[in-house]
């Protein structure tokens, strides 16, 4: 349904070019989750701007392709990303808090999408809610607050974002993403803000939809045990570079990458015998910076000479797992 | 709810109007000159009988207390007492030049709403353009003259040099317009008198301009710094995430925020349009209330400048109440 080819996205600084995208690869099939994680920094929220073209300025989608359900989303007319945007691909954020208009109340920003295309006057709407377009677009999202878990919504119909709690926030940009029937979800680390009760609520709440709807998922995050318990394939990204990307249970049990091996130690166990965390040493490189060859070759335990003199390919493991390593056996991509 | 804490703030203003009517009492009684002597300079020479007389008639003759004890008394009755110099009840002196001062105190805050809110937008969105940096020099130009002399220089430019707009008052006599409400521009709609609309405006432009640059300079400042910082946040990204066009997202999501501060000093500034006006009014010979007061000031009207002073802290009471009504409106966040 989705498919991303050699996305790049830069951002001019005064510091130098910061590829905060850099030539990344991806695919989703129709109603796959697929997790994208990373650190902080490395260019996961930018990729999925990118795909929505709502890199912001400085920023510039450089290269590549973003392939939407056939078309090439890159060389589509802002027009024309304007009525996909919010009704084919909708965005979920990362911080509730600040993601809400302080000043519109919540039903009328859960309309609000509902109203920029139309929605009410199709004919699958029309035949659910009515023929009267204010009547239908509150049941509709009446509808849609009840359908993500916002309790007596007809009073919250017309509270003030202040009013809600960071879950029920969340909620209400879930109900925003929603509105429309989108076909592909853009989550950008939704349970970030949210304390881990409701982080456990909100994501079976995206898993549901996954499967009610069909809903293509990304899932940010930097969290590899959320990737690893929702998604069924995970991309790993380092510093604007995807370095790795398979099927979770591939990823999860049999990394190729230093840096994926690497995070996945670095996750305390509660279970098996007691080890000690083992941290990945050095910090996230400068993407300023950045000179050729392997970015996670400074901090990599493996690292050989060949690592920095040239820009490392990706190779194919097996089937439909992908590692970006000099060390990894396979052939290149 | 909100109409009971509307009342409480009404209520809570009494003491403060009070306050200030005693205020402005002793100030005038404390600032040397005599109101007698000053009359009586004027007509000439007289006897002391005489001036004794008028003293008593005006009952500067009594200790202090009597005079503050009538002047508290008369005022909770609602009498503002009589000019000693114009010999009119103040408050038909205040009810006359009233309407010139709103009618100028609603073209400054035109000016600094209808040209300054735009000007700000267009500034913050198109950030570091030609306009913005243009127009943000004519607001700190703004911002840095003094109304005496920026009135000098428009009536210099466009009434001497240029004569497109007239220098001087509210209205010829020649137009000859029938008054009503005492607001030129509504008698001359009312009377369907167009020539009389027209000259009233050319007349309002000036000093409009004039009392209105400053604050229009600073909500433009405003406005286009809440702005950028609003277009930064992040419901802003999800407004565009949505398929909103640029403009809906300025202009709907982007506005309401940044408008929220600058409402707030629009509605404060409204008490000094009103009260804050009498270099303006002197310049252009403006027959409002602020020149009304100046001249009292000057002849030592106790009466006349008392009853301007309360009506000027009233319209500033009645201000900072509207200010924070709208801001509840404005902002869902507060109440009040």
């Amino acid at each position: 349904m989705l498919e991303i080819k050699n996305l790049s996205t830069h951002f001019p600084t005064e510091r130098g070019l910061v590829k905060a995208v850099n030539n990344v690869s991806l695919s989703l099939a129709k109603g796959e989750i697929l997790g994208l994680v990373g650190e902080s920094g490395c260019g996961k929220s930018m990729t999925l701007l990118s795909i929505l073209r709502l890199v912001p300025f400085p920023g510039k989608i450089v290269g590549g392709e973003v392939t939407f359900r056939g078309c090439n989303l890159l060389e589509k007319k802002p027009a024309e990303m304007r009525t996909l945007r919010g009704q084919d691909i909708a965005m979920v954020f990362q911080d509730p808090m600040t993601t809400l208009n302080p000043v519109f109340r919540v039903g009328e920003q859960i309309g609000e999408s509902l109203r920029i295309h139309g929605a009410m006057g199709k004919e699958s709407f029309r035949r659910k809610y009515g023929e009267n377009r204010k009547i239908a677009e509150r049941k509709r999202v009446l509808e849609l607050m009840r359908e993500v878990g916002i309790p007596s919504a007809e009073e919250r119909y017309l509270e003030y974002p202040h009013q809600f709690s960071g879950g029920m926030q969340q909620r209400a940009l879930i109900a925003i993403a929603l509105s429309c029937n989108p076909k592909l979800l853009l989550a950008d680390e939704p349970t970030t803000a949210l304390d881990v009760t409701i982080q456990a609520q909100i994501l079976s709440l995206l898993e549901q939809i996954n499967k009610e709807h069909g809903t293509g998922i990304i899932l940010v995050t930097h969290d590899l045990g959320v990737a690893a318990e929702f998604c069924q394939r995970i991309a790993v990204m380092y510093a604007g570079s995807l370095v790795e990307i398979g099927p979770t249970d591939v990823v999860i049990e049999d990394p190729q990458h230093p840096y994926t091996i690497g995070l996945l130690r670095s996750i305390p166990k509660i279970t098996g015998k007691k080890e000690k965390i083992k941290p990945i040493f050095g910090n996230v490189p400068d993407l300023a910076g950045l000179a050729g060859g392997c970015p996670f070759a400074p901090r990599c335990d493996f690292v050989e000479d060949a690592c920095y003199s040239r820009d490392i390919p990706m190779r194919q493991i097996t089937d439909n797992h992908q590692v970006r390593c000099l060390n990894s056996q396979g052939q290149n991509v | 709810m909100r109409l009971a804490r509307i009342l409480e703030r009404i209520l809570v203003a009494i003491p403060v109007m009070l306050g200030v009517a005693i205020v402005v009492f002793f100030f005038m009684r404390l600032s040397p000159g005599d109101p007698v002597d000053l009359m009586m300079g004027e007509a000439g020479s007289v006897s002391p009988r005489e001036m004794e007389a008028l003293a008593r008639e005006f009952r500067l003759d009594e200790p202090l207390h009597m005079q503050l004890y009538h002047f508290l008394t008369d005022l909770l009755r609602g009498d503002l007492g009589n000019s000693f110099v114009k010999r009119k009840p103040v408050a038909r002196l205040v009810r006359e030049h009233l309407p010139a001062t709103i009618e100028l105190a609603f073209g400054a805050l035109i000016i600094s709403l209808v040209i300054a809110i735009p000007i700000g937008i267009i500034s913050a969105v198109k950030q570091h353009s030609i306009l913005d940096r243009v127009s943000m020099a004519g607001a700190f130009l703004g911002i840095s003259m003094p109304a005496f002399w920026m009135g000098i220089v428009l009536i210099l430019v466009f009434s001497v040099f240029w004569h497109v707009f007239p220098s001087h008052g509210r209205l010829p006599f020649a137009v000859g317009l029938k008054t009503i409400t005492g607001f030129y521009t509504i008698d001359s709609i009312l009377t369907g008198n167009w020539s009389a609309l027209a000259s009233t405006l050319k007349h309002l432009f000036l000093p409009s301009l004039t009392l209105g640059a400053g604050t229009a300079a600073t909500v433009a400042r405003m406005t286009r710094s809440s702005m950028l910082e609003v277009l930064r946040q992040d419901y802003i990204v999800l407004a565009r995430a949505k398929g909103l066009t640029e403009y809906a997202v300025v202009v709907k999501h982007a506005l309401r925020n940044a408008l929220i501060p600058t409402v707030t000093i629009v509605a404060l500034q409204i008490g000094t349009f009103l009260g804050g006006n009498m270099i303006v009014e002197t310049v252009f010979g403006w027959p409002g209330l602020g020149r009304l007061v100046v001249d009292a000031i000057q002849r030592r009207d106790f009466p006349l400048v008392q009853g301007a002073v309360i009506v000027y802290a009233l319209t500033f009471v009645a201000a900072n109440l509207l200010a924070d009504i709208i801001y509840t409106f404005v902002n869902p966040k507060i109440e009040l």
